[in-house]
């Protein structure tokens, strides 16, 4: 059985596989560990009490143990993020298993992003990649647009988008997030 | 839209997975201690996830960090109880087993070199004990011949051709012949050591029968006189010609070492084996090899053939066969020599002794067929083997 160090060096989707395979208890502690600090401080956003905190955290804990054991979790960032909401605004909806199932907060296809990884691409599907990118950035917005070439083409962080455009750096952030959505929908229905 | 090459690497960025920020990362990032490219990536991932981006929200409040650190000390602890504790139990004695096993494959390993070495030490010391003994043997010889002869009067040449003999046991007498010399030759060698030493008188000669073929088993040396007044310098030895022939013994000991000391302790130019008489009469040698021990011991050797032939017989005397070979040899080669049928008779005999009997046979049928004064004796001889 491989130590704990040897799985701090794993990225969550073989941690994931592992845990889908064998249910290893390293493979579960060290995912749960990884994220743990996250769901404190997201705790603390809707807690004022320390004690609560601590108490909804194991809670979310125990309970995305049992998720990894009896569900297939394929990113599992967002998956922690929707739970811990669920459990610290419980009047939002009676039903927590409704908001896991509607999944709003990923993007249709969760391995988009990782499909894109330039390092395990060749260079014709590279090619091919930014050709499809470049037709599908035509159906963003101009503001999206706009926010998305000076983010990642220009280099430019939130706060320097933010002052040249005058806005908030959360809503420059937000502005990227649903251009990338918008084109990663249109790539994954096939629409391009 | 035609980007450059950089440019579109950086359109595939836009869909390039990030990791979520590590605690560390949480704090560097808010607490804005990081480098911007590495502000930037952050930035990407908080792009993709909510989680890490209210993190990021809530960890710039002041009273929210505080609570966080508050909180978290629990969170591990309870993780690690939970997760980690158990995945230790189950690998300690995992661990256990996995580093009793290496421990028993250093040990093996450690026994299988210590083996080895020991191995070596012992063959090493094997070497170095035959070694040993085998320069012991040719020192034996020398000191058995020099108490037989009396230690001031035993030339050094011997044991330095002994020792060239031990190197090259079956010299050929051709190529003998530069470094003994003919007896022509006054240059370096056996022979011109031995003329030029004029070691006068051979006091003892190997007794031999009357009649009948002299067997080496039945030669002896009798040690008959002692020069009292030679010590360490050797008898008519010219002082150059002792430090040439010390300078030669060197050479020779340079390539031998154990004779080195052997040679160091005793003259080196006092081990030729050949005996001296106090009575300084010198006669020519005798004409018949039958001349028995009473007559050569009145005898000194003038002729360098003769001290030759006398120093071989002794050797013979002695047993150290090759010697006495290499010497018989020499003079058998020549057909002019004086002691050339005696000399190919002994050389028959040695080869006799040391059961080379082909060669010894085709010498005593050289020596039948030739005729001449050994005939008779060449023919027994014949009979015998």
């Amino acid at each position: 059985m491989p130590d704990n160090q040897h799985f701090k060096n794993l990225p969550d989707r073989e941690l994931l596989q592992r845990i889908e395979k064998n249910a290893e208890p390293g493979a579960i502690g060290t995912l749960l560990e990884r994220y743990s600090h996250l769901i404190v401080i997201v705790c603390l956003k809707y807690m004022d009490k320390e004690a609560d905190v601590s108490l909804t955290t194991q809670k979310i804990l125990h309970q995305l143990n049992i998720d990894l054991q009896n569900h297939h979790i394929k990113n599992f960032s967002s998956w922690v993020y929707r739970l811990t909401r669920q459990y610290c605004l419980p009047s939002r909806t009676s039903n927590p298993q409704v908001l896991l199932t509607q999944n709003s907060e990923d993007y249709p296809d969760e391995d988009f992003p990782e499909l894109l990884n330039p390092a395990t691409l060749t260079s014709s599907e590279k090619a091919g990649w930014i050709m499809r990118l470049q037709t599908v950035f035509t159906i963003l917005e101009k503001e999206e647009q706009d926010c998305i070439t000076q983010f990642y083409i220009e280099g430019k962080t939130f706060e320097e988008i933010a002052r040249q455009k005058a806005l908030p750096a959360e809503t420059i952030r937000k502005k990227i997030r649903e251009g990338k959505k918008k084109m990663a929908a249109a790539l994954a229905t096939g629409k391009i | 839209m035609n980007y450059k090459p950089d440019i579109q690497e950086k359109i595939l960025g836009i869909f390039t997975p990030v990791r979520c920020l590590s605690e560390l990362q949480l704090q560097q990032y808010t607490g804005e201690r990081m480098p911007a490219f590495e502000q930037h990536l952050i930035q990407q991932h908080l792009v993709d996830c909510e989680l890490c981006s209210e993190a990021v929200e809530m960890f710039r409040r002041k009273s929210s960090r505080q609570k966080f650190e508050g909180a978290m000390p629990g969170i591990h602890e309870a993780l690690r109880k939970e997760y980690f504790q158990s995945l230790h139990r189950v690998a300690s004695p995992q661990k256990k087993a996995r580093n009793l096993k290496k421990e028993k494959r250093q040990e093996k390993v450690l026994i299988y070199t210590w083996s080895a070495v020991l191995g070596a030490l012992c063959l090493g010391g094997i070497l170095y004990l035959g070694f040993h003994y085998k320069n012991n043997a040719i020192a034996g010889n020398a000191n058995q011949l020099s108490n037989a002869s009396g230690p001031e009067n035993i030339a050094n040449q011997p044991v330095a051709s002994a020792v060239r003999q031990q190197q090259v046991p079956e010299a050929d007498p051709a190529k003998d012949a530069p470094a003994t010399s003919r007896p022509g030759d006054k240059a370096t060698g056996l022979k011109a050591v031995a003329g030029s030493a004029q070691i006068p008188e051979p006091a003892a000669r190997n007794t031999e029968p009357e009649t009948g073929s002299p067997k080496p088993g039945t030669l002896r040396s009798e040690p008959k006189t002692r020069n009292p007044k030679s010590g360490t310098t050797p008898i008519g030895v010219a002082p150059d010609r002792q430090k040439s022939h010390h300078d030669s013994s060197r050479n020779t000991v340079h390539h031998n070492p154990p004779v080195a000391s052997l040679n160091n302790d005793t003259d080196l130019s006092s081990n030729v084996p050949v005996r001296e008489k106090k009575d300084s009469s010198r006669v020519q040698p005798h004409s018949s090899p039958l001349h028995s021990v009473a007559d050569d011991a009145n005898q000194p050797p003038t002729d360098p053939d003769e001290v030759m032939y006398t120093s071989a017989k002794n050797y013979l005397a002695q047993g150290n066969f090759e010697n006495a070979i290499s010497r018989f040899k020499f003079l058998a080669s020549d057909a002019g020599n004086k002691y050339y049928q005696q000399a190919k008779f002994q050389l028959a005999l040695c080869y006799k002794a040391k059961g080379r009997n082909g060669k010894a046979r085709k010498l005593l049928k050289e020596i039948v067929s030739g005729g001449g004064i050994m005939k008779a004796q060449a023919e027994a001889a014949l009979q015998d083997l």
